[in-house]
């Protein structure tokens, strides 16, 4: 596996089909990440949520 | 190369909708962009970066039509782009936040796996060739000339069909946020209208509007997002009879060489790349448009 940034500091003449794969397979995984993200981000996070006890909410009355 | 001035005149026959939407916006900036062919500086580097965006999907969709799979297509479109930005032996540098090397390569990978399953399917024309890339010139029926008519010219990106109809469709980028009234601009809009026109005339295609596929293009990532703009026959034809009416407000402008500025469009679009220079006395403004600008001009007659 060479570093992605090692590949576009090569003169892609250098460059095997298989780099080609890696670039593609780089920028797929980042996608995937941030589709992921993406998803995760757009959930509006569940409010904490409290047992309510009866007794307590009477007693301050 | 053929001028798209009438010989030895500043008036313009062919025309795009580039140069048509500057002269809408304002005779000023049509007469500093397209007669004088004045470009900022820092717009050469979002010209490349885009010119190279559209090659690669370009070449993705002619792959595609021409039955190569996905993964393969992707292989291929960038190895074409690394290719085409090694460029004097080293890497292309960007002096662009987002608009770099990689980001380019990012974008263009993440369009094609955004788009993996599109139901939008290119167009085979009649000749058999897929609906791509079309540059176009299309001869009006008037012109100030008996021998030479106004013409439209442009570029389509590629025409789909679409659950059940046929569309146009262009890709734009931006750094802003997508917002959900992103699409708005575009309806009504100069470029959209002109491609709907030609598409119809010159392929003789029922086009229903175009699609556009705008991607944000951040420093970190590349967001998508797809709108629509639809065009029914009466707004092409009344867009098409106010054609008439800029080319000639073109050629009494530059019969006069007068261009006045439209002072209340100045702060539009984030503001016109030539208000700094406006702003100024005109006497100083030269100094200004050498500074800050180069001539790179532009002709609507050049194919992509």
């Amino acid at each position: 596996m060479s570093d992605i940034q090692t590949l576009f500091n090569e003169d892609p003449l250098n460059l095997t089909r298989e780099n080609y794969v890696e670039i593609v397979n780089y920028y797929r995984h980042a996608r995937q990440q941030f589709v992921l993200g993406d998803k995760k981000a757009g959930k509006a996070p569940k409010a904490p949520t409290e047992k309510l006890n009866l007794d307590d909410i009477l007693s301050d009355l | 190369m053929t001028s798209p001035f009438l010989v030895g005149t500043q008036i313009q026959f062919a025309w795009d909708s580039t140069s048509l939407g500057w002269l809408k916006e304002c005779p000023r900036k049509y007469y500093y962009s397209m007669i004088e062919g004045w470009k900022p500086k820092a717009e050469a580097v979002n010209l490349i970066w885009g010119a190279w965006y559209h090659t690669g999907l370009e070449v993705y969709d002619r792959l595609r039509a021409q039955g190569k799979d996905h993964d393969e297509a992707l292989i291929q479109v960038v190895a074409k782009l690394m290719f085409m930005t090694w460029i004097d032996g080293k890497p292309w540098k960007s002096d662009h936040a987002s608009k770099t090397r990689e980001n380019l390569i990012r974008s263009v990978i993440w369009y094609c796996e955004h788009f993996k399953e599109d139901p939008a399917k290119t167009v085979i024309l009649a000749n058999g060739k897929p609906a791509v890339e079309l540059s176009f010139k299309m001869e009006l029926d008037f012109g100030l000339t008996l021998e030479q008519p106004f013409l439209l010219c442009g570029h389509i990106d590629r025409l789909v069909d679409y659950s059940g109809g046929v569309y146009g469709t262009d890709r734009k980028t931006t750094a802003s946020t997508i917002a959900s009234n992103y699409f708005d601009q575009f309806d009504p809009d100069n470029q959209m209208s002109l491609y709907t026109l030609v598409s119809k005339v010159i392929w003789n295609v029922p086009v229903k509007g175009i699609i556009i596929d705008a991607a944000q293009v951040a420093v970190g990532f590349t967001r998508f997002a797809r709108g629509f703009t639809y065009r029914t026959e009466g707004q092409i034809d009344e867009w098409k009879r106010g054609l008439s009416y800029w080319f000639m407000q073109a050629a009494e402008h530059a019969k006069k060489n007068d261009w006045p500025m439209n002072d209340k469009s100045c702060h539009k679009f984030g503001g016109c790349h030539f208000r700094k220079v406006c702003g100024r006395s005109p006497e100083v403004r030269e100094v200004f448009l050498r500074s800050d600008f180069v001539k790179n001009p532009w002709n609507p007659l050049v194919p992509r």
